[in-house]
């Protein structure tokens, strides 16, 4: 009896109405991401068992047409519609963005002299995440059935001198074009070469977000509580100098945890990259086939991702401290910061998995408005060549840090700082 | 006319000057609650004011609008004659402030609190070590100077923090509760400290609901119920105007009425 009503006092001290708030706006977050991304997988599914394949054939050989008849007879277990273009130029571009396969000229000629016959998956980078890879499974399966048809036909011609052949005899390459470049790689391995490169970004800005944030919030409601900011208040120092001091100092602690965080990822990329730089197709690793497609990140792409990086870890930093200054204790601080962790993790999750920039456009503006979206993306676009988006993003966070560097002005400058609570389970406590 | 409204404004002017602080019908309004209402008082330099009162009667309010960190919704605080509602950053120089039960940084040394908080106020080197040593002879904490604040007890916080609040020698020291949570050697030793500084020349406005503490340090008293000051002046006239034998009995019989 006695344990539970020790049980029942320690559950309404810790389930307050603060924590069953952020317990719900983690709850949305989760839907939210949830609901937007099963959308985005279940389009990625329905386009990977889509039954469409196009075909492009140079070859133009009996060989070659009886392949694209296996394809359409239904005979492979797929059940596929094909496109057939011919005459497509030596290094034909992927039309409207679909991938296809190349027969190219000599592929019949190549299986008569008993040599692996190439044909190529050509594809397009469109963008650097997971889901731009899961689109493409029917393209390999039809690469896998027009090597069992020349098989079956190598082995139904008797004329089999090597076993090897027989069973492989047709040799898949990969292109990818990026722009009016192309390189013979499948773009998974430059994905995977991009991800170890950025892995870092999401490292740090959680890192920075969860420890920094928190710190920080606690810091000023404790300050709060101990009363040492009433008495900083009433010197003669002006409230924007006091406020200053504290962003700065913020921003310093941040800059160092960047730094250490920099420093981790220094030594963690090469270990991944040796990961990635194995995936090779054909001749080249998957930084050359990068650097031949232009993916590398420049000076200013670097730049504008450094100052993204920045600004998100400025933003969270100055929003910490807004709320931590508005929370009624250290404890209610650590979870009036809940949200802005989630408002990190919901970009995050995005990034990972889909080309924002293809969204639809109110969850595509809805995402923008977070003002960590940006900084997730920076990697991605600045690789991709597209300077704009960080640019913008930044100009974006510079209006974003303006606005809540004012609303922290007018908190500190006004009866807030001792009025306000974010305390939802009480109502207003005044000071006597 | 121009001559007698300058004439006027000099004579304000200097009549102002003579007093550390002058509350002219203040009020504080939060929401719909009014938590203070309509208070007036002045306090002569080198004058111990308390206000006096139970919890909840107004008295931190008052304290923290002439502390500068909340702005009254009427009348107005001049501190030395300079508005509190037009200038606080003026003010601010005029002033200390020690709230109820406030802390100092835990990570600092006493030395270290108090040559920060003197940093605050000058910028000069000289007259900053002037505060510390002015602290250090007042606080009489000695080698537990050197010490982290996080080791200090309650009663040698209160003595830091109240040396701390009239190192600068300021116009006007606001405490609020000086003496709260302290045992009584303690709370003995700062109402001496507190009543030789204002020998000395410092002006306090305290507050405290300790009503025979009071008595005992204050020049004069307001006592103050439910956001209305209700009587102030000396001790002594207090009881007699009520026929109480202590402040206590002036205010509950000021309570009940």
């Amino acid at each position: 009896m006695k344990f539970l009503s020790l049980l029942n006092k320690e559950l309404r001290e810790m389930i307050t109405a603060t924590v069953i708030f952020s317990a719900a706006i983690s709850l949305a977050a989760f839907v939210f991401v949830g609901a937007a991304l099963s959308g985005i997988i279940e389009n990625s599914v329905e386009s990977a068992n889509r039954t469409e394949v196009n075909i492009t054939d140079n070859d133009e050989t009996s060989l070659s047409e009886a392949v694209i008849d296996f394809l359409q007879s239904g005979e492979n277990g797929l059940a596929l519609t094909v496109n057939v273009r011919r005459n497509a130029g030596e290094k034909p571009k992927p039309e409207g963005g679909e991938p296809f396969i190349f027969i190219p000229k000599g592929f019949e000629d190549s299986v008569k002299k008993g040599e692996p016959a190439n044909i190529s998956l050509v594809r397009e980078l469109k963008s650097l995440n997971v889901l731009a890879i899961m689109s493409e499974s029917i393209p390999f399966a039809a690469v896998e059935a027009i090597n069992d048809y020349v098989s079956d036909t190598v082995i139904k011609s008797g004329n089999i001198s090597d076993s090897d052949f027989a069973r492989r005899p047709v040799t898949p390459n990969h292109v990818t074009w990026h722009g009016e470049k192309f390189v013979n790689a499948a773009p998974d391995t430059m994905i995977g070469l991009f991800f170890a490169q950025s892995i870092f970004i999401p490292i740090i800005v959680f890192m920075i977000v969860v420890l920094g944030a928190q710190t920080i919030a606690a810091a000023i409601a404790v300050e709060k509580g101990d009363k040492t900011l009433e008495t900083l208040l009433s010197t003669p120092v002006p409230r924007l100098s006091i406020l200053m001091a504290k962003m700065t100092a913020a921003a310093i602690v941040a800059l160092g945890m960047t730094a250490v965080m920099s420093a981790g990822a220094a030594f963690l990329i090469p270990t991944l990259m040796k990961d990635a730089a194995p995936a090779v197709s054909g001749a080249v690793t998957a930084f050359e086939a990068a650097d031949i497609l232009g993916l590398a990140y420049t000076p200013a792409g670097v730049t504008l991702i450094l100052l993204n990086l920045l600004a998100t870890v400025i933003i969270a930093l100055t929003a910490a401290m807004v709320l931590g200054s508005l929370a009624s204790d250290s404890k209610s601080a650590q979870t009036v910061v809940m949200p802005l962790t989630f408002l990190v993790m919901i970009p995050y999750f995005f990034t990972i998995f889909m080309d924002i920039n293809s969204l639809p456009p109110i969850p595509r503006t809805l995402l923008y408005a977070i003002p960590f979206t940006s900084t997730y993306a920076s990697a991605s676009n600045a690789v991709m060549g597209n300077l704009t988006a960080p640019a913008l993003g930044f100009s974006y966070q510079l209006a974003f840090l303006i606005v809540l560097a004012a609303v922290a002005i007018k908190i500190f400058a006004s009866d807030m700082l001792f009025t306000a609570r974010l305390n939802f389970s009480k109502k207003k406590k005044y000071p006597e | 006319m121009q001559q007698i409204f300058f004439n006027t404004l000099l004579k304000e002017t200097v009549a102002n000057m003579n007093y550390a602080l002058k509350v002219e019908n203040l009020s504080k309004t939060y929401t719909n609650i009014k938590a203070v209402d309509d208070v007036s008082f002045n306090l002569k330099k080198g004058e111990v004011f308390a206000l006096i009162g139970s919890n909840g009667a107004g008295k931190t309010t008052v304290l923290r609008i002439a502390a500068t960190l909340l702005k009254p919704t009427g009348g107005d605080v001049l501190v030395d004659g300079i508005s509190v509602a037009k200038t606080p950053a003026k003010v601010r120089e005029k002033i200390s402030y020690l709230p109820d039960e406030a802390g100092a940084y835990k990570t600092m040394t006493g030395i270290g609190y108090l040559s920060f908080m003197a940093s605050l106020f000058t910028r000069d080197e000289k007259r900053k070590r002037e505060y510390v040593e002015h602290a250090i002879k007042v606080c009489g904490l000695g080698e537990r100077l050197n010490d982290k604040v996080r080791g200090y007890s309650r009663g040698m916080i209160r003595k830091l923090l109240i040396a701390r609040a009239i190192m600068t020698k300021p116009c006007l020291a606001i405490l609020d509760e000086p003496t709260s949570g302290l045992d009584v050697i303690n709370a003995l030793e700062i109402r001496r400290m507190i009543r030789k500084l204002s020998e000395d020349g410092t002006s306090f406005l305290i507050s405290g609901h300790n009503m025979l503490e009071i008595e005992h340090i204050s020049n004069r008293v307001g006592i103050i119920n439910k956001g209305v000051l209700c009587a102030a002046g000396c001790p002594d006239d207090l009881k007699s105007e009520y026929g109480a034998n202590n402040l206590e009995e002036v205010f509950e019989r000021i309570a009940n009425s």
